[in-house]
């Protein structure tokens, strides 16, 4: 830990097991105040298991969870307040409108009565809701609306740490956009965000620093940047109009010392020296007609960090 | 915790308020309901075969007959009596008093007073007289049922006394005379003269009867669905999910949801007062509030608390509001709605232990019981009631706890 930093979360040693199927392995991470911390990790991995276990929905079966210093499993009614939760589904009473939602989400945090108003159109001006979008019932919401409405209740207590569940999953990308700029907004206030994501893309841009979660137990933590330049490594992406695991096979072979994964229009290899590489994968893709479109170089993604990491891609789950 | 329960209160006014299917059902279902009851059953309720009668007896003849082996011709009534199951045992009493006093609490559905000289007037060929006490308050549809039994028995009576007196005549008349002697003696006979005194204050009207049970069931039904459905609906949708995690404590969340349901039921009771009223002229009960709203406010509480049961064992919103219509569907045929308990049979022992047909019968005494002359008093059942209330708000509670932690 950086010396005059304050850990303000702080997950040590927590597992987590549905009969036998342990979902978090003996994860520890910190999240420091005033940073966004992104746990980055394909659908399944445990991303909201171990969310719960934050907020305190569920009981770990080891280890410990402590907000400023408090264990959020002992001493629940001192974390509740603290805390901000936007879940990954939209939790909200579709016949009611937005600014009803939210007061009724102010009234279970106690805030004072005449400070509800103030809170409310606070909330909405963060996540850039109107007051005319705020007046309409729920049920006319669009999707993006919806969430950004999420992480305004999530707001409304003015919370320490505000953790946002998978804040964008099911979002086009106008309105995934639209909330990354909300979640900007929220960084240059300096407050402590934990973000859960399976947008590398989400977590990059967000995060000061990521956790890359599979099968329930971390396998890389550190900032964005870090994570990357550890690859040492560039990308050449494949795309192709068809995919066929004999070309897989063959390439894995061939390529060896890369490393290549099957995504959904193609492939991505990891290697130290694409140039020589390039005319082996032309032709390994000619002799397997995988309909190759595109071929680029470029620098690495934290879903190439993950590709490494793993041997799969973050959509394979 | 107030500010939160009220919170919770006023999100599920505001949402029942915009939602329209719910406002068809709150004000279809027992408008229905009292119509059709009221119309249908109302007007065609009939009689039931009587299994028993709790009769008490105060025999104030002293008299004997001249004849030694005539003797107490009501004593010896009293024994008949006793033999027959539909009286067997007669209960005795000394005093009119005593005996209608145990009338008035429904102890005893009839009472029948042998005024004096009864011996003497039947063997001298005078009128002997009885009164019958009944009260048609606690359970109108017995006191047809009685009438009948007590008309029966006494022109069975009427009918052996004056075969008696013309058996004695005929000692002292020709043979030749005796048929036409015993026609003039039949056509002449009524040797026991019966009045049949109502201790009710006025005519009965079944729809009277009928309101309070429908409250009741009203009560019921709509602590019953609603809360078990509301807080399935909260659980599946992740809303109590999100009350969890906020600093409300469990119990705001579900006293708020309680209070919530009353507000729906409320709804349900205006409506079945209203069309009562305005459409079956039923105004004129002891609408006593101060007792009324309590008993009301404590069946739907108790009705909740066992919604919540059912909200907990549910595993979604659809089973637990499916096992809410089914339980009312069952329960409001034994638990004194429409029915009265003592004709449910071999249900009957079953029926009158339910904490809901106390409910029923609290409510009964107050608001019907006195019109007729009856009593009020709904201390042991309101304590029964209570008591339930509490035992199934213990249970609910606890199995909400566990279930939730499951469900978040």
């Amino acid at each position: 830990m950086i010396e005059g930093d304050v850990v303000l979360l702080e997950v040590q040693d927590v597992s987590f097991s549905f009969g036998d199927n342990k979902v978090v392995d003996q994860v520890s991470f910190s999240v420091k105040e005033g940073n966004c911390f992104g746990l980055l990790g394909p659908n399944g991995a445990g991303k909201t298991t171990l969310t719960k276990i934050i907020v305190g929905l569920l009981q770990p079966k080891e280890g410990h969870v402590t907000i400023n210093g408090i264990d959020v499993h002992r001493e629940a009614g001192k974390i509740k307040p603290m805390i901000g939760v936007c879940f990954q589904e939209s939790i909200f009473y579709e016949d009611l409108t937005g600014k009803e939602n939210l007061e009724f989400v102010a009234s279970l945090y106690n805030i004072p009565r005449g400070k509800v108003a103030e809170a409310v159109s606070n909330s909405l001006n963060r996540v850039l809701l109107t007051e005319k979008d705020a007046n309409k019932r729920v049920e006319h919401y669009s999707g993006g609306m919806k969430r950004r409405l999420a992480v305004a209740a999530a707001l409304l207590n003015d919370p320490q740490l505000l953790i946002l569940d998978e804040p964008t999953t099911g979002l086009d990308p106008q309105a995934r956009r639209a909330l990354w700029d909300a979640i900007e907004a929220l960084k240059k206030e300096e407050r402590s965000i934990l973000l859960t994501t399976h947008y590398m893309e989400e977590a990059d841009i967000l995060s000061d620093r990521v956790a890359i979660i599979d099968k329930g137990k971390i396998v890389a933590s550190d900032t964005p940047k870090a994570l990357k330049d550890s690859l040492g490594e560039s990308v050449i992406e494949l795309t192709c109009s068809l995919t066929k695991s004999k070309f897989l096979e063959n390439a894995k072979q061939a390529l060896r010392g890369s490393v290549i994964v099957s995504l959904e229009n193609g492939y991505r290899v990891l290697t130290r020296e694409p140039d020589n590489l390039l005319p082996e994968i032309v032709a390994l893709g000619t002799k397997h007609e995988i309909g190759l479109v595109s071929m680029k170089v470029s620098t690495p993604t934290l879903e190439d960090v993950f590709i490494k990491l793993t041997g799969k891609g973050l959509r394979e789950g | 915790m107030l500010r939160q329960v009220w919170a919770i209160v006023k999100k599920d006014a505001r949402r029942l308020w915009r939602n329209k299917s719910d406002w068809t059902f709150l004000i279809g279902f027992p408008l229905v309901l009292t119509l059709v009851v009221g119309y249908a059953i109302g007007s065609l309720y009939g009689e039931k075969d009587s299994i028993h009668i709790k009769i008490g007896i105060v025999n104030q003849d002293t008299s004997t007959s001249p004849m030694p082996e005539v003797g107490n011709v009501s004593e010896r009534m009293i024994a008949d009596m006793n033999t027959t199951e539909v009286f067997k045992p007669v209960h005795t009493f000394n005093n009119i008093s005593q005996a209608l006093e145990k009338l008035k609490f429904g102890e005893l559905e009839a009472v029948m007073v042998i005024h004096q000289n009864f011996t003497w007037n039947l063997v001298t060929l005078h009128q002997a007289n009885m009164t019958i006490y009944v009260d048609t308050s606690t359970d109108p549809t017995r006191y047809q049922i009685i009438s009948s039994v007590i008309n029966t028995f006494t022109v069975e009576l009427t009918r052996k006394i004056t075969q008696e007196r013309i058996n004695v005549a005929n000692q002292y008349v020709p043979a030749e005379n005796q048929t036409i002697l015993s026609e003039y003696m039949w056509a002449m006979s009524e040797p026991v003269g019966v009045t049949i005194v109502d201790t009710a204050v006025r005519k009965f009207r079944y729809v009277e009867w009928l309101l309070p049970g429908i409250l009741g069931l009203e009560a019921i039904f709509g602590g019953f669905a609603f809360s078990a459905g509301i807080i399935a609906y909260e659980r599946e949708r992740g809303h109590l999910k999100r009350m969890v995690v906020s600093p409300t404590s469990s119990w705001a969340i579900l006293v708020g949801e309680m209070f919530s349901s009353l507000i729906r039921v409320s709804i349900a009771f205006l409506v079945v007062i209203s069309v009562n009223v305005v459409v079956f002229n039923v105004y004129d009960l002891n609408w006593a509030p101060e007792l009324t709203i309590p008993i009301l406010i404590l069946t739907t509480l108790n009705a909740s608390a066992l919604g919540l049961i059912i909200s907990a064992i549910s595993k979604n919103q659809s089973m637990a509001n499916g096992l809410a219509n089914m339980m009312t569907i069952i329960l409001q045929f034994i638990i004194g709605s429409y029915i009265p308990v003592s004709q449910l049979g071999p249900l009957e022992p079953i029926a009158q232990y339910l904490p809901w047909t106390m409910a029923n019968e609290a409510l009964r005494r107050v608001m019907v019981n006195p019109i007729y002359g009856g009593s009020i008093i709904i201390g042991p059942l309101i304590t029964y009631l209570a008591a339930s209330t509490f035992a199934f708000l213990a249970i609910g509670a606890f199995l909400y706890k566990i279930t939730n932690k499951r469900y978040v």
